[in-house]
């Protein structure tokens, strides 16, 4: 199974949203990670078939998703970003309708939304109005949604986003345990919610993948250019102006700064194990520096 | 004796490459590739589906609003007081604007690209909810107007005329302001134009009927065309803009 992105590009009037990008994804959890307003819903609704492409072609399995269309469709989940609802339905109903319009038997709908409404502990739920849910609430049903057709490819837009620590965790171990067989994309600016479970990250910049690879793999090109140490309060602005910050923080009356240098400015540094924040922080900062 | 043996078991007819067979096998792989067919509903049930999940209240205000006309071509036939275009000019908005909010419901931007993504496309659901609310206000309009008709009440083609282009005005003008107004706007703006209708059509029967009753018919047909024109345009332009938004509506639907 293979999803083939070639030469992918989207022009929005002035502004090229997308551009000439080319990857090929197969079974696995990819982690598209960049700043708000780089591309990434764009891309994953050219991905979805919401938009199409000024240029390019998007294939699965070789042929072109626009060709393939119901077919396609039929292999898809989706969770947008705002994930929109009849506010008057409950979610078992919603859950029926969204079946419905996947064109799945409605007996054979009833069971899988018992299913799949209990897998996302929504079951209790399942009678109240989808408008008294909360957001985390709401987040689990885009997903229930998505699975309805069990789909091959699974695109995630953002799902984790005004969630709290805990019920991001809890989305993170039930994509986690959604992947097997499946092309998972899961879209978002927040790294964590990646790092662990991803198989590859896909940093997108300015609509194109600026790195791609492992979170081992991507951190193995900062070994030994992430530094950690204090500093006295007065030096915090050229540190700041100089170098990529990561982190900085009052202890003890000096600053604790974690920032990625080429080459240790001073020896009160020491070098530290990179991560995929480091990497994030390295791609967006840098760009902003020069 | 071995290469008899083997001769005969080599004598075997090659049937001939037959193309069709191949392009079905082919045919069937790909329905065993993407997915289980068992569980498909079939296009007959996909539009009954979509019955199901419109309200109830839609189809019982529909039900009261059809009741309301009925009633009113009852009490007019017994008593005769000439108001059949003023239960008309009420009635035929409200028919109308009772499934308009049905209609903008499934094009809020946030559903809207959930429905997209789904296998019987948005342009498809769009379609069969406007043909639906469109079959079924057909009949109880003709039901209307047949009960006024075996009940006597004057009913000539001038009325018929104004039925068809009142509905039609209505029916465009939702259309109109669906594609061009922000969905939670709709219904207030439809229940304007509506009212705005109904007045206007109370209006030029009060005033101008006998100025205007000679070309009356005439002018009753252009406005139907004229609407019916706008209505299939504005049609055409929402789901065309679900095209604009990305899919090209040929290939997907």
């Amino acid at each position: 199974m293979e999803l083939v992105v070639s030469n992918l590009s989207k022009q929005f009037k002035n502004k090229l949203a997308v551009s000439n990008l080319t990857m090929a994804l197969q079974e696995g959890v990819y982690g598209l990670l960049g700043a708000n307003g780089v591309g990434k819903t764009t891309l994953i609704q050219m991905l979805c078939g919401i938009l199409s492409p000024t240029a390019g072609e998007i294939k699965f399995n070789g042929k072109n998703i626009i060709d393939l269309g119901e077919d396609y469709r039929d292999i898809l989940g989706y969770v947008p970003q705002d994930f929109g609802y009849f506010p008057e339905f409950t979610a078992q109903k919603f859950m029926l309708y969204i079946a419905a319009v996947k064109g799945l038997q409605p007996r054979y709908a009833r069971k899988l939304t018992h299913k799949l409404l209990g897998e996302v502990n929504l079951l209790e739920n399942k009678d109240k109005k989808i408008k008294t849910y909360s957001g985390g609430m709401k987040r689990r049903l885009g997903i229930a949604q998505a699975l309805l057709n069990n789909p091959k490819v699974l695109i995630l837009d953002e799902p984790t986003a005004g969630l709290d620590p805990k019920e991001r965790a809890y989305f993170r171990g039930m994509i986690s345990d959604l992947s097997k067989d499946k092309i998972v994309i899961f879209s978002t600016h927040i790294v964590s919610d990646v790092e662990y479970i991803a198989d590859e990250i896909i940093f997108m910049n300015s609509g194109m993948i600026e790195l791609r690879g492992s979170v081992g793999e991507l951190t193995k090109t900062l070994r030994g250019r992430v530094w950690e140490g204090y500093i006295l309060e007065k030096d915090a602005a050229e540190y700041g102006g100089k170098y990529n910050l990561v982190n900085s923080h009052y202890a003890n009356e000096k600053i604790y700064i974690r920032f990625i240098s080429d080459n240790i400015p001073s020896p009160v540094f020491k070098s530290v194990e990179p991560t995929l924040e480091d990497v994030y922080i390295n791609i967006f900062s840098s760009r902003e520096i020069s | 004796m071995k290469n008899h043996r083997i001769k005969k078991k080599l004598e075997f007819d090659v049937p001939p490459y037959d193309v069709e067979a191949f392009e079905k096998t082919l045919l069937l792989a790909k329905k065993m590739e993407f997915g289980a067919e068992t569980y498909r509903m079939t296009e007959i049930q996909s539009v009954l589906t979509q019955v199901k999940f419109i309200p109830l209240k839609v189809w019982i205000i529909k039900i009261i609003i059809a009741a309301f006309l009925n009633i009113g071509i009852l009490s007019e036939s017994r008593n005769g007081t000439g108001s059949f275009w003023t239960i008309m000019s009420i009635i035929i908005p409200l028919l109308c604007l009772a499934g308009t909010n049905e209609i903008c419901s499934i094009l809020q931007p946030n559903l809207k690209g959930l429905l997209m993504t789904a296998r019987y496309s948005i342009r498809k659901v769009l379609l069969i909810r406007l043909m639906l609310f469109g079959i079924i206000d057909f009949l109880i309009l003709a039901f209307s107007i047949t009960s006024a008709f075996l009940l006597k009440l004057y009913f000539g083609g001038t009325d018929l005329l104004y039925v068809i282009a009142l509905y039609n005005l209505m029916c465009g003008g939702c259309i109109y302001i669906i594609n061009h107004t922000k969905e939670k706007d709709v219904i207030f703006i439809c229940s304007a134009w509506g009212g705005a209708l109904t007045i206007m059509n109370l209006v030029i029967k009060s005033i101008f009927d006998e100025v205007i009753i000679d070309k009356l018919n005439v002018l009753l047909l252009i406005i139907i065309l004229l609407s019916i024109w706008k209505e299939a345009s504005e049609i055409r332009n929402m789901l065309g803009g679900l095209q604009e938004d990305g899919i090209s509506g040929q290939q997907f639907i």
